[in-house]
């Protein structure tokens, strides 16, 4: 499956680049929010066929609890550790991190802040974030354990990560994925702002 | 945001009564793999026409690699000590 999903993708940009033309893009934006769509209904259908998803949302929310807190805190260290490197101050490394995948916005809320220099490096980051997950979840969940596969998509876990998460992890992660992203998106326009202005 | 909790929820009612048997559940994860892989060639595609990541690439890419290997491998790390040394065997 990560070679597929690999595959896809790469498959998917160097048709983006020769081959379509621009003018689909409108299209092919519809064409994705509906794909998600029914994927995101199909793994709801997954959730709701397991009867015991839903139990256990003691342990669950410990094991979302101890998630989310881990990808915050690993995401910031790590660019903290990168922007040292890179001569980025710590208050901006933090703000990229704080995207946690989701290009878009943080993207859209460093340009205002930052100027269009970071904002591009947040939205840049942040896209190659998801992209590292595609390829990442189904190695971790193989190779290390399904819980620490659930680290790389951030916010994504709630959409366009979460049916790869489907197919590699139990049910009762797929829950936890989904709010772990939900989480990480709603602090996505808080922590942003709050770790820049440090 | 509200349309993927909708479709997520609408979906969790429907499996829930639909009493799916494994060969249902075996067609529903076919299914999903099959549009998984669509979704990603069509991402892939709109992000290969996006003329401005391509452009942004070229300047800033190695920078935005390096912080999305960092923030991404920092997140592995913390997860994976927090499932070694707090929930162990999850």
């Amino acid at each position: 499956m990560t070679i597929l999903i690999f595959g896809a993708v790469v498959l998917g940009i160097l048709a983006g680049v020769f081959v379509v033309p621009v003018e689909w893009a409108g299209q092919l934006d519809t064409l994705c929010t509906w794909l998600l769509s029914l994927l995101i209904f199909s793994v709801g259908i997954d959730i709701g066929a397991n009867k015991g998803a839903l139990k256990n949302m003691r342990e669950k929310s410990l094991l979302l609890s101890g998630l989310t807190l881990s990808v915050i805190i690993g995401s910031g260290l790590g660019a903290i550790g990168v922007g040292y490197l890179l001569g980025v101050t710590p208050n901006t490394s933090l703000a990229i991190s704080a995207g946690y995948g989701w290009y878009s916005l943080s993207a859209i809320i460093l340009k205002d802040m930052a100027g269009a220099d970071v904002g591009a490096v947040a939205f840049l980051t942040n896209v190659f974030r998801e992209m590292l997950a595609f390829v990442l979840i189904p190695l971790l969940a193989v190779h290390v354990n399904q819980y620490t596969s659930l680290a790389p998509p951030g916010a994504t876990s709630m959409d366009t990560t979460l049916p790869i998460i489907s197919s590699v992890a139990s049910e009762d992660l797929v829950i936890v994925a989904f709010l772990n992203g939900l989480i990480l998106s709603t602090l996505v326009p808080i922590l942003v702002p709050f770790f820049y202005g440090l | 945001m509200w349309k993927i909790i909708l479709f997520l929820v609408a979906g969790i009612a429907i499996g829930n009564r639909l009493n799916l048997n494994d060969s249902g559940k075996a067609v529903n994860g076919r299914l999903q793999q099959i549009g998984l892989l669509l979704l990603l060639l069509a991402m892939g595609i709109s992000i290969g026409l996006n003329e401005s990541v391509l452009a942004d690439i070229s300047s800033i890419g190695w920078q935005s690699i390096a912080f999305a290997f960092s923030t991404t491998f920092g997140s592995i790390l913390a997860v994976w000590l927090v499932s070694r040394f707090i929930y162990k065997g999850v």
